[in-house]
């Protein structure tokens, strides 16, 4: 059989190892094996350093990765696939009932940062109008302009905080935002929150700016609240 | 495994699955598809991961699964392979893998070729692959000594 040529010592873990370890999967004899090695191996130090910080730059990276890889399907796969497994994926539950700020913010005015929410349904999709109701196995998209904001935050309300659906970096110029919510079959009103903000928000700093709806110079807030209804409109 | 769960899953672990078929598949735009499709199947099919072994073993199996997968397609074998760079002579076994898995992957079966990517891509131990596989330490000697089998009779092939 073809040699097998090693690309690291015959003593030095695989890298299958090292996820175990950053997973923190290995235990007993095989965790202290594997940190005895590293402890006196150069090499594997180094490449424990370089899984750790691979993994951190994922995490950081993360929700713009699988959102463009749902984006990427939604060319292949049909509608509601889409809205559905990105939904799970995100672990979003949604909506109801329009104040007087939300879809009709929209985007269109020059330096104003906006958000438009956009409804499909059964093969079409609409502007939503700010007060007609939204119904189980909709998808809801976002058009955001940023205005040279930075950020982008979709929050929907989890208990007495908000939990953030979605965090990425804004688009270059107005476009939808690469993912989908679907409407789920609870019933009652529900909220969703987009924050655009000039840095990166922590949550403290999150959660102040959408509970003051706050629409400064660095940060603007627009949120929805959409009537649904879950009786039988099919 | 609630959807929640996936998603915390997806940040612990993803970056295990895109190093990999990056390495496997030798593209960024298709690594970061099995990213999606590995994380999509499990929120689809949750009950694939029953726990039985840990989150980093079943995600080394699904994502060999789905690179393979991409690879017998022969549209993308075939670009694959030309996008690929030579390997320096006393660099990685990225071309005798790519090679290997070249010649391979259409022929022999499934769990073969898993093995044949743990083996010369991955090169993990004998324990490491079993684990993975969910087989026994001699099963995959066993399975080293049919890929043995293979290649030396193509090797003979004119």
């Amino acid at each position: 059989m073809m040699t097998r040529r090693l690309t690291r010592p015959e003593a030095c873990p695989s890298d299958f190892a090292f996820d175990r370890q950053i997973a923190g999967e290995l235990g007993g004899e095989e965790k202290s094996a594997f940190e005895a090695h590293v402890s006196t191996c150069e090499r594997c130090t180094q490449r424990l350093e370089e899984l750790s910080q691979e993994k951190e730059a994922f995490r950081k990276d993360s929700p713009a990765l699988v959102l463009r890889a749902m984006s990427g399907r939604r060319r292949a796969m049909p509608w509601p696939w889409l809205a559905g497994a990105v939904a799970m994926a995100a672990g979003v539950i949604l909506f109801v009932r329009g104040r007087e700020r939300g879809a009709g913010d929209y985007v269109g005015v020059k330096g104003t940062p906006g958000v438009q929410l956009l409804v499909h349904r059964e093969e079409e999709t609409h502007i939503w109008d700010g007060r007609s109701p939204v119904h189980p196995g909709d998808g809801l998209a976002l058009r955001v302009a940023c205005e040279g904001l930075g950020h982008v935050v979709v929050a929907a309300p989890e208990g007495a905080r908000w939990q953030r659906l979605s965090d990425s970096a804004c688009p270059q110029t107005e476009d939808l935002l690469p993912f989908t919510l679907i409407v789920d079959s609870q019933p009652g009103d529900e909220k969703l929150a987009v924050v655009l903000s000039q840095d990166e928000l922590d949550d403290k700093r999150l959660q102040k700016a959408i509970v003051e709806a706050e629409r400064t110079k660095g940060v603007w807030v627009v949120d929805f609240l959409l009537p649904k209804e879950t009786g039988t409109h099919r | 495994v609630h959807a929640r769960a996936i998603e915390s899953l997806y940040l612990a672990h993803g970056h295990i699955v895109l190093r990999r078929a990056r390495g496997l598949l030798g593209s960024e735009e298709d690594a970061r598809d099995v990213v999606q499709e590995v994380f999509a199947s499990l929120v689809d099919q949750p009950a694939q991961f029953r726990g039985e072994s840990s989150m980093t073993t079943w995600l080394y199996a699904a994502t060999t699964h789905a690179c393979l997968n991409r690879l017998r397609n022969q549209r993308t074998r075939t670009r694959l392979l030309l996008e690929r760079p030579p390997a320096p002579a006393d660099g990685p076994p990225r071309a005798e893998s790519a090679a290997i898995l070249k010649d391979l992957f259409t022929r022999i079966p499934e769990e073969l070729a898993q093995a044949a990517v743990y083996y010369y891509a991955d090169e993990m131990t004998h324990d490491e692959i079993a684990t993975v596989l969910g087989c026994s330490r001699r099963h995959v000697g066993n399975l080293l000594e049919r890929l043995r089998t293979h290649v030396e009779r193509q090797e003979a092939s004119p």
